[in-house]
């Protein structure tokens, strides 16, 4: 078992090349999911705030 | 026939509304947020773990699971800004405008991504992280192209002129997306052919190029959610002061 996910993780010695893209893609969407998240909640306290 | 092309456009009428394009939104965003996840994991399990290792580059190729789908999305999302300013300029369709400046940042987005990763790939392949190669340099133009687009509309306050701005834009730099697509044609590149070819069968084997489709299915998706997400809260931005929104956003009238 620990063997196999050694043989994953280092793939073929090549592991820190395909790791590292596949932590740029999640990173980068990431960005993309919480940017639009902040601006909507901003104007929701903003709103709120008024609307009190 | 009739009652199904009077259905699609009264759809496409009630999409350009932007109250209506907001509820009908919150309604599918969890479905869409469930499928687009789960092709987008299962395309990239399928790729990263269960296709075979290519006899030549060993595991490394592994990469084109995130950098094929990623350039293809660069491309797609400039062709679907440019039929966005088309639309914004001819018909003037507010919500157009919004799809448009939108879409910019996740296509920029999934450009570098591109970018990032053939440099990735390129070191243990080529041995250099970067060459002035025609595919390499003119994706590095769609990549500021973006840029541009994203510059100039938060540059302009009217957002009505802002809009009309990055149309043209758009409609002026699509030039460049059959520039990438033929780049490996037209010139003596280091850069291999393209993966997809409407005119020739694959050079890969199914069980390689299988989960490629199921990926580049799972990235158009998580376009289709990102796209939602940003265009709700353009949306909002745009008619804050709009009594909708108070209503339908902020729950505060009922």
């Amino acid at each position: 078992m620990i063997e196999q996910i050694s043989t994953i993780i280092s793939m073929d010695g090549n592991g820190l090349y395909v790791w590292s893209c596949l932590f740029i893609l999640f990173f980068i969407i990431g960005i993309n999911i919480y940017l639009p998240n902040r601006k909507l909640n901003r104007i929701y306290k903003e709103n709120k705030a008024k609307a009190q | 026939m009739n009652k199904i092309w009077n259905y699609i456009k009264n759809w496409f009428i009630e999409m350009g509304s932007p109250p209506l394009f907001f509820k009908w939104s919150s309604k599918i965003l969890p479905w869409l947020l469930f499928i687009s996840i789960t092709v987008f994991i299962v395309g990239l399990l399928w790729g990263l773990f269960y296709s075979p290792t290519d006899y030549k580059q060993g595991d490394v190729y592994r990469i084109i699971y995130i950098h094929v789908p990623s350039a293809i999305l660069g491309q797609s999302i400039f062709m679907f800004m440019a039929i966005c300013g088309f639309i914004t300029m001819v018909w003037r369709v507010k919500i157009s405008g919004m799809l448009l400046k939108s879409a910019a940042p996740i296509g920029a987005s999934f450009t570098l991504i591109a970018l990032l990763t053939g440099s990735i790939w390129g070191k243990p392949t080529w041995g250099t992280w970067w060459v002035w190669d025609a595919r390499l340099t003119s994706t590095l133009i769609l990549f500021f192209i973006y840029a541009a687009i994203i510059g100039l509309h938060s540059s302009i306050d009217n957002k009505t002129k802002a809009d009309r701005a990055i149309s043209i834009l758009s409609l002026v730099g699509i030039a460049i997306i059959p520039i990438i697509k033929k780049s490996v044609d037209w010139w003596q590149t280091l850069h291999q052919p393209s993966t997809f070819s409407l005119t020739s069968a694959p050079s890969m084997t199914p069980d390689m190029y299988q989960p490629l489709l199921l990926c580049v299915l799972g990235f158009y998706l998580i376009f289709a959610l990102l796209l939602t997400m940003n265009l709700r809260a353009e949306v909002v931005i745009r008619e804050k002061n709009r009594s909708w929104v108070s209503k339908q956003f902020l729950n505060l009238e009922r």
